[in-house]
């Protein structure tokens, strides 16, 4: 079967076709293989451009004219391969063929859409190819941004949970400094007893507690055991500790006290990992010089 | 409609005009990040009402800032993953449109839930051309307008894009133009 084609349907149909002569030397090219290896030139030879890479039923292009057999051609210049068949064309061969993506990625190849023919299915699956990799890098991309959001949300509740725990416990001190002082004040009122002279215990105390925090606080970055001394032999002369003649101090469950020698009292977490401010806070008690009878509790 | 539209409609603003405005347009039209996920597909009604609290916070008509849109929307692709795909649809801007249905055909494949317009020239004479517009959707022709002013831009032409029919979600548009003289 003769099949005529004039340049304009040659080109269209096989974008990437070569048309050569008896002795393989170049008569005219299609528009993908005009744009992609400008060097060629008419009247070149085939072979100085190409090696052929692969066939089954023969090694030259002469041999594979006309027959079923796929020829593949590797340009010397770029590695591009290229495949399709030999048709025997006027005096000469057609070859009609197709720029095979050595690999998918659009980026690389350099390809154009007009490289291929209409319909060619090469156009589907390298677009599919390309958009699946460009969907993977946004996914990636959102990923990304979703995790920052998630940590910066993070980061938020923790610093407001501290905060929280900070204003609870300075609020307990300031009700606990109220109560002290209400009491001392019923006390005068109902002449029951003399006024103890306890005035600076409750700014103390705050002081205290917020260092206590503030060690936590530096134990919890550094992931250090917490070692922490105050020295509260201020309030030796407005306070009597009920086990020792100073100071008696409790603590909750995470913390133990230890109280020296010399009059201070050593605060030690029981576990490093424990996370303040769940339960640090500190519970004084502490008897009144002046008043052997009863213990005070604030 | 795809989450990449929000995105897009977000990176703009956050470039035009600050972050300020974006979380004023996020409160307005009531996102957040899981709105901005980019193959995720969210109901046409949402990335309208995003438009229209972006176009109001931004201060400008609906039908604007769709037009500005449209022409980012082919800036912000070809920056970002979709940048090598446009390139490989087309080297001038005759081919890109005449391809454009081609690419289109992909995506839906890849994107299922895509709702892809279809671009068809009509005439193309050397400085211009007449495009036809057909979409499932109605009220984005502002939007296209702007993509082929995008386009203009892209392929370094200058010149104008005027509608000439615009019935239900069908448009034609004519784009004159000539290469960008560089000085």
């Amino acid at each position: 079967m003769k099949i005529r084609l004039d340049r304009e349907q040659r080109d269209t149909i096989f974008p990437a076709n070569i048309v050569l002569d008896n002795d393989l030397r170049v008569i005219a090219l299609g528009p993908a293989i005009r744009g992609r290896f400008p060097e060629i030139t008419q009247g070149a030879s085939i072979l100085d451009h190409f090696r052929l890479t692969a066939s089954t039923n023969g090694t030259t292009i002469q041999e594979l004219s006309g027959t079923a057999s796929l020829l593949n051609l590797e340009s010397h210049r770029s590695h591009q391969v290229l495949s399709g068949w030999v048709i025997p064309y006027q005096a000469g061969y057609l070859l009609a063929l197709r720029l095979a993506p050595t690999n998918y990625s659009l980026e690389e190849s350099g390809l154009q859409i007009t490289d291929f023919a209409v319909g060619d299915p090469a156009v589907h699956a390298l677009l599919m190819f390309s958009i699946q990799r460009a969907l993977l890098k946004e996914q990636r991309l959102v990923a990304l941004e979703l995790d920052r959001a998630r940590q910066l949300s993070q980061d938020l509740s923790e610093r407001i949970s501290r905060s929280a725990g900070f204003l609870a416990h300075d609020f307990n001190n300031f009700i606990s400094i109220i109560k002290l002082n209400c009491d001392r004040l019923k006390m005068v009122l109902t002449g029951q007893e003399r006024p103890l002279r306890l005035s600076g215990l409750g700014v103390m105390r705050l002081k205290v507690t917020r260092q206590w925090k503030w060690s936590r606080h530096r134990q919890m970055q550094g992931r250090r055991s917490l070692s922490w001394r105050m020295n509260l032999s201020r309030l030796r002369p407005c306070v009597n500790c009920s086990a020792r003649p100073d100071l008696r101090l409790l603590a909750s469950g995470i913390v133990r006290t230890r109280s020296t020698p010399c009059g201070a009292v050593r605060l030690r977490s029981c576990s490093p990992t424990s996370y303040w401010p769940m339960k640090a806070g500190l519970t004084w008690r502490a008897k009144p010089v002046h008043c052997t009878h009863r213990s005070k509790s604030f | 409609m795809y989450g990449m539209i929000h995105r897009a409609v977000r990176q703009m603003v956050l470039e035009g005009v600050g972050k300020e405005t974006w979380a004023d347009i996020e409160a307005a039209a009531r996102i957040g990040q899981s709105e901005l996920i980019s193959a995720e597909v969210y109901d046409d009604s949402v990335t309208l009402n995003l438009i229209e609290c972006a176009a109001r916070c931004v201060g400008v008509e609906v039908d604007q800032f769709m037009i500005e849109f449209g022409q980012y929307w082919i800036a912000y692709a070809e920056l970002g993953s979709f940048g090598p795909i446009l390139h490989f649809t087309g080297e001038d801007i005759a081919t890109f449109l005449r391809n454009l249905d081609r690419l289109h055909e992909s995506v839906q494949i890849v994107m299922p839930d895509a709702r892809m317009p279809s671009f068809k020239v009509l005439s193309e004479e050397p400085g211009a051309l007449v495009v036809a517009y057909h979409s499932h959707r109605s009220g984005l022709e502002p939007f296209v307008e702007g993509l082929l002013m995008g386009l203009l831009i892209r392929f370094n032409l200058v010149g104008t894009v005027s509608p000439m029919t615009s019935e239900g979600a069908r448009a034609t548009f004519r784009l004159v133009f000539e290469p960008r003289s560089h000085p």
